[in-house]
Parts: C-alpha cells; sequence; structure tokens
C-alpha cells in the first residue's frame, strides 16, 4: 500500500513540476518587459519570483522522476495534478505581487492572482495607475494563460511524451478534442489564441492611437486589453477599467473579442475548417444567444423605463456592453460599481446576476454554468414532459447537435445538472456569506456570483477592507468554478485519503 | 454701540461666504460617484493628480485624474496640454490639478460616462520623478536564488535528462 501511495505521489510530483516550470518560466516576459522600461526594481521582483518557483518545480520533478514514462497514470493523477499545480501556482505567481508592495497582504495578492488564473478580474491590487509595466505584463500574461488552461500550455510547450496528458488535460475542466492526440489539441488552441493575438492586439492598437493614446503605450493597452478580452479575463491596466479610454469604438472592438472569447475552441476550429453552419446548429451557441438576447433586452428595457439614460448610444454604452460583459463572464466595466445599484436598480442586478451565472462556452475561455448544460438540461427538461405526456409504450429519442449530433440520454442530462446544482451550491453559500458580513442581498449575490462564474465585475463588495473570510471564500469559489469542481474534489478526495491512511497506520 | 454692530455683521459675513459659495467646495471623486443625487449637474471642484496620458479628440482633450479615492476623466479644452508637464506613472508623481466645472453622473454628450466638463484647470503641484533606490535586500535575494536554481538546474540534468539518454 505504501508504495501504490508513493508511486501517486511521484506521479503526481512529477507532471505537477512541469506545469509549475513551464509556466514560471513565463516570468521572462515581465522582466524583459520591465527592463525595456528601466524597472530594475520589478525586474528583481520577478527574479525572485521566478527563481523561487522554478527551484519549487525542479524539486517536486526530481522527487518524481521515477514517474517519468509510466504508463499507469490514473483519472485520479491527472485531476489532482492539474488541481494542485493550480493551487501552487497561485501561491507562487503571488510573491512578485506582494515583494512589489502593490498587493497589502500575501492574501490578496493570492486573491488577485487567483482571479488572473481562473480569468475572473475582481481585484485587490492597489495604486494600479502608479503600477510597473512588468507587473501589468505578469498580470495580463497569467489571465491570458489561464483562460487557454496552465495544464493546456505545458503539454503543449513542455511535456514531451503525452502518456496521460488528456487526463490533466479533462481535469482542467476541458473535454474537447481538436485532433485525435491530446498534444496536437493543445497546440490547436494555443496557435488560434496567438493567431486572434495577433490580429486583436494590432485592430486595438490602431484603435488606441486613433482615439489619442501614443504609439508604444498604445500597442501596450491594446495587448493587455485584447488579452483579457480574448480570456475573458476583464484585467485592464488602469484602475478605470474600460472608462479610462472613454471611446465607443475600443469598446465595440473589445465586445467583438470578448463575444469570440466566449465561443467553445471546438467551435473555432470548425469554423476555421469552413464549417460555418455549426455556428447555427450548435445547441451551444442557440442557448447562448437566446439567453443573450433575453436577459440583454429585459435590462435595457428596465433601464430604460427608469428613465436613466435618455438615448440608444447610452442605454448601448452603458447597459448593453456591461450586461455583454457579464454574459460572457468577461468582466470589463464601463460603468463604477456603485453605477449599477444607481441606475441598475434591484430588476438590473438580478438580471446581470442570472447572466453572469449562465456564462459562456464550455472548453472555452469563459465561466458560469456554461450554454451548452443550460441548452442541454433544458432540452431534457422539455423531453421529460413530452414522455410523460406520450403513451407508455412509445420510444422516443431525443437528439442535440453539439460538433456533431449526439443523442441526449439520462446520462448526459445528469451530469449537466450535477454541474449546475454545485455552481448554485456555491453561489448560494457565497450570498450567504456576504449577507452574513452585512451586505445588502442582491449586492451579496452580485458579487458571489461575478466570483462563482469569474466574470470579474463589482457592485463593490470586493475591496481591501472586505473580510479575510470572504476574500477566501472568493478565492475557492474561483478555483471550483473554473475547474467544474470534479478535479478540486479528486484533490480534496486523495488528500483525505492520504490522511485517513496516516492515521490508520498509527 | 454701532460700531459693535457693524463688526459682527462684517465677522459673520466674512465667516459665511467660504460657505455660500458652495460650487468652490472642494469634494473628493468618491463622493460624486457614490452621492450622484447630491451632485449631478452641478459645479464642483475636485483635485487630484494627472494620471497615464492625454487623449486628444478634436479641439478637446480627455484627461484622467486620481485624487487617491478614484479615478475620473475630465474633458477639457486641449490648450490646457501645455500648462501641465508630468502625467503619474510608475517613474512619475503626475502634476497635480485642481478642477472646477460640472460633474455628469451620466454624460449625455459623452454616451453616459461619469465625467467632469472643465475649462477651469489650475495646477496646483507640479509633479516629479520618483526615486527608486536599488533595494539591497532583493539584489542579494535574487542573486542568491539564482543560485540555488542554477544547483537545482544541474541536478535535474544529471539526474533526469542525462539518465533517460
Amino acid at each position: 500500500m505504501k508504495e501504490l501511495k508513493n508511486n501517486s505521489l511521484k506521479i503526481i510530483s512529477y507532471y505537477s513540476g512541469y506545469i509549475i516550470n513551464a509556466t514560471a518560466l513565463l516570468m521572462l516576459i515581465p522582466i524583459i518587459t520591465s527592463i525595456f522600461f528601466r524597472e530594475w526594481d520589478t525586474v528583481m521582483d520577478f527574479v525572485i519570483s521566478g527563481s523561487i518557483s522554478i527551484s519549487i518545480g525542479l524539486v517536486l520533478i526530481l522527487y518524481g522522476r521515477e514517474a517519468k514514462g509510466q504508463k499507469d497514470m490514473e483519472w485520479k493523477h491527472g485531476l489532482v495534478i492539474a488541481s494542485f499545480s493550480w493551487i501552487m501556482l497561485t501561491m507562487l505567481s503571488a510573491i512578485p505581487y506582494r515583494i512589489s508592495g502593490y498587493c497589502l497582504s500575501f492574501l490578496d495578492a493570492c486573491f488577485d492572482v487567483m482571479s488572473g488564473f481562473t480569468t475572473t478580474g475582481l481585484l485587490l491590487i492597489q495604486n494600479l495607475d502608479h503600477a510597473p509595466m512588468g507587473l501589468n505584463m505578469w498580470r495580463h500574461i497569467i489571465t491570458f494563460v489561464g483562460g487557454q488552461g496552465m495544464v493546456v500550455f505545458a503539454i503543449s510547450f513542455m511535456i514531451k511524451k503525452t502518456v496521460g496528458a488528456y487526463k490533466m488535460y479533462v481535469g482542467e475542466g476541458k473535454d474537447i478534442e481538436l485532433v485525435p492526440n491530446i498534444k496536437g489539441t493543445a497546440k490547436t488552441i494555443w496557435l488560434i489564441s496567438i493567431i486572434y493575438l495577433v490580429i486583436g492586439t494590432f485592430v486595438l492598437w490602431i484603435d488606441g492611437i486613433v482615439i489619442g493614446l501614443k504609439p508604444v503605450s498604445s500597442f501596450f493597452h491594446g495587448l493587455y486589453i485584447y488579452m483579457s478580452a480574448w480570456s475573458t479575463g476583464g484585467f485592464g491596466p488602469m484602475s478605470q477599467g474600460m472608462n479610462y479610454y472613454h471611446s465607443f469604438s475600443y469598446e465595440n472592438i473589445a465586445i467583438v473579442f470578448f463575444i469570440v472569447g466566449s465561443l467553445n475552441f471546438g467551435l473555432h476550429y470548425k469554423v476555421w475548417q469552413g464549417d460555418r453552419k455549426e455556428i447555427f446548429k450548435n445547441i451551444e451557441t442557440r442557448t447562448f444567444f437566446v439567453t443573450v438576447t433575453l436577459t440583454t433586452f429585459l435590462c435595457v428595457l428596465y433601464v430604460a423605463k427608469r428613465g436613466v439614460y435618455s438615448d440608444a448610444v447610452s442605454l448601448f454604452r452603458r447597459v448593453v456592453f456591461n450586461l455583454l460583459s457579464a454574459h460572457t463572464t468577461t468582466g470589463f466595466a464601463n460603468i463604477y460599481a456603485k453605477q449599477f445599484i444607481y441606475q441598475w436598480g434591484e430588476f438590473g442586478i438580478i438580471i446581470a446576476t442570472i447572466a453572469m451565472l449562465l456564462g459562456g462556452s464550455a472548453c472555452s475561455t469563459a465561466g458560469g454554468f456554461k450554454a451548452l448544460r443550460v441548452g442541454i438540461v433544458f432540452k431534457g427538461m422539455i423531453a421529460y414532459v413530452k414522455k410523460l405526456m406520450c403513451p407508455q409504450r412509445s420510444v422516443r429519442v431525443t437528439k442535440f447537435h453539439y460538433m456533431k449530433d449526439n443523442v441526449l440520454t439520462d446520462d448526459i442530462v445528469k451530469s449537466s445538472s450535477l454541474i449546475i446544482i454545485c455552481y448554485i451550491m456555491l453561489f448560494t453559500i457565497g450570498t450567504c456569506l456576504g449577507a452574513y458580513y452585512g451586505y445588502p442581498l442582491s449586492q451579496a449575490a452580485f458579487e458571489a456570483a461575478s466570483a462563482t462564474g469569474n466574470v470579474g465585475l463589482t457592485i463593490g463588495v470586493t475591496a481591501v477592507s472586505m473580510p479575510a473570510a470572504l476574500k477566501v471564500y472568493y478565492i475557492i469559489a474561483m478555483y471550483l468554478g473554473r475547474l467544474e469542481f470534479i478535479s478540486v474534489f479528486a484533490l480534496v478526495g486523495f488528500i483525505a485519503g492520504g490522511v485517513k491512511k496516516l492515521c490508520v497506520r498509527r | 454701540m454701532c460700531k459693535k454692530i457693524i463688526c459682527s455683521l462684517l465677522v459673520i459675513m466674512f465667516t459665511l461666504i467660504p460657505h455660500l459659495c458652495s460650487a468652490q467646495t472642494k469634494v473628493n471623486v468618491d463622493s460624486l460617484i457614490n452621492h450622484p443625487q447630491k451632485y449631478d449637474n452641478k459645479v464642483i471642484t475636485i483635485e487630484a493628480e494627472v494620471i497615464g496620458e492625454p487623449m486628444v479628440r478634436g479641439n478637446n482633450v480627455w484627461i484622467n485624474v486620481n485624487d487617491g479615492t478614484c479615478a475620473i476623466g475630465i474633458w477639457t479644452d486641449k490648450k490646457i496640454l501645455k500648462n501641465i508637464k508630468t502625467y503619474g506613472n510608475y517613474h512619475n508623481k503626475g502634476d497635480v490639478i485642481r478642477v472646477t466645472g460640472q460633474f455628469h453622473f451620466n454624460c449625455k454628450e459623452h454616451g453616459g460616462d461619469v465625467d467632469i466638463h472643465s475649462n477651469d484647470i489650475n495646477i496646483t503641484e507640479r509633479g516629479y520623478k520618483v526615486t527608486r533606490n536599488i533595494n539591497r535586500k532583493k539584489m542579494v535575494a535574487s542573486v542568491l536564488l539564482v543560485a540555488l536554481t542554477g544547483m537545482l538546474a544541474f541536478t535535474y540534468y544529471r539526474k533526469v535528462v542525462k539518465s533517460s539518454k
């Protein structure tokens, strides 16, 4: 039994070490950025952080080196590797935030990093308008890499042999296979992301110059905003977020990229291969279209009724933009947190909360329940009602189209429902916790939905002065929401199993 | 007696006059955002540091400012740019400006933006380059940690890479 346990530990240690090292090597990018902008203190912050991270990664690899090339990686290993490496990377990536002084505590630093990796966008960083370019670069890199997934990143570039790679890939909340082998799928996801990165940064760079930014700063603003839009992350380089630019065109370009970023990678691949009909046939895009239209319509109707905005442009910019940002779980806001309370009112806040929970597409950078699950559960409900209405002897087969035609089975409906129930429980606990600490119910619910769905919009609850327990809960909610529960449950089960064996042995 | 009454009236007047000129009362940006019903479409005064960079749009310019409580955009004539020398960022503390203008919680001209329209902007404090001395503790830590990483990388090469070949 001891040998088996050590074997599991070694497998987890070995591959986690690689994932940590792959992500830690990305710290070279903020180091180079800071050297370019002569931010010597920041250079040292990242040298220290990078050295600690790579050292820990190497120790893990050395401990688990006997597991190299082993073919007996089980599902539990893949799930635990994904969830464990995320926790390690959160703490290691928080080091530059903390030692730079821009986060007031290590907990706040971990909060910001988890928010970045999970592409949430809630932040506790201080004095962002005076933050170094290197630190801003790191914030946006972690959101860009987090959107694709650190495991995906490591599989693409670091791990030579793909033994067990699929199990780690699924552990990170994805299950789509674009090409027959998982390394190819991971590389394809990155290829799609990089091509859009080049196009998106270029378009935003040009528009940035048009709206008055200088060429060099326009390039970096364009790069950061694109990374945040595509990864549906919601970070921005300035404290005002999208408000900093005061630009309709800049916002519209961001809308295009964050909607595109919230779509399934499989859908992108299909469209690239020439199958454009997939956009219209796919249950996910249909469901997403219906829920986006409905929530936007209700919100616009209500805010217009309140007489807040007098013209269509204002309604579009201040309501539609933010609602789309909520539904795609991006988190870009061009209104202040308090405007949700004063201008959107209770009904608007409820609609935004529901939109945030519904979320974007599966196998994308978006969070929330996912349109695929919502569509499956809805279709499952209709099929169940029809079954009740039909004669008992009749056999009904319900199908749905998701990349190909699939039969809607009870197992598929059940698994979708279970994940949705987990999200709802997580959201409910977060709402209750917020209310316990004195926040009004609608605001507690809004913020809980934002953390659970990895959205990033804030109504004012997220602040440095927030209770530590709430910060810890939101970190857990963002983490669970991003990894979609199963791999985290596997990690908890693995640790509990190990502790139990230790106690039994004593 | 008459002189006493006149003196008292003068004292009361000079004490009250500053409070009557409420448009000149300085507020912070956070108060504007949190109390829109009180300040919307009113003339207010804020004092804040210019941050980022100006964005010229025709004959006007957007200048973003942050007073430590929150940041907001100022819409003003681009002639003001001649007076502003330093914008706040990592390397610099920006000029601090006193802005008197009309606050909008929902600007009709700018698609519902929260902003201040002003042509009364004065520099109250000049910005400066922030001196950042190299932190010796960080430098020593960097060198030691890089050395440690190097040793571990060498060990990894010998025990993992070389042994697999």
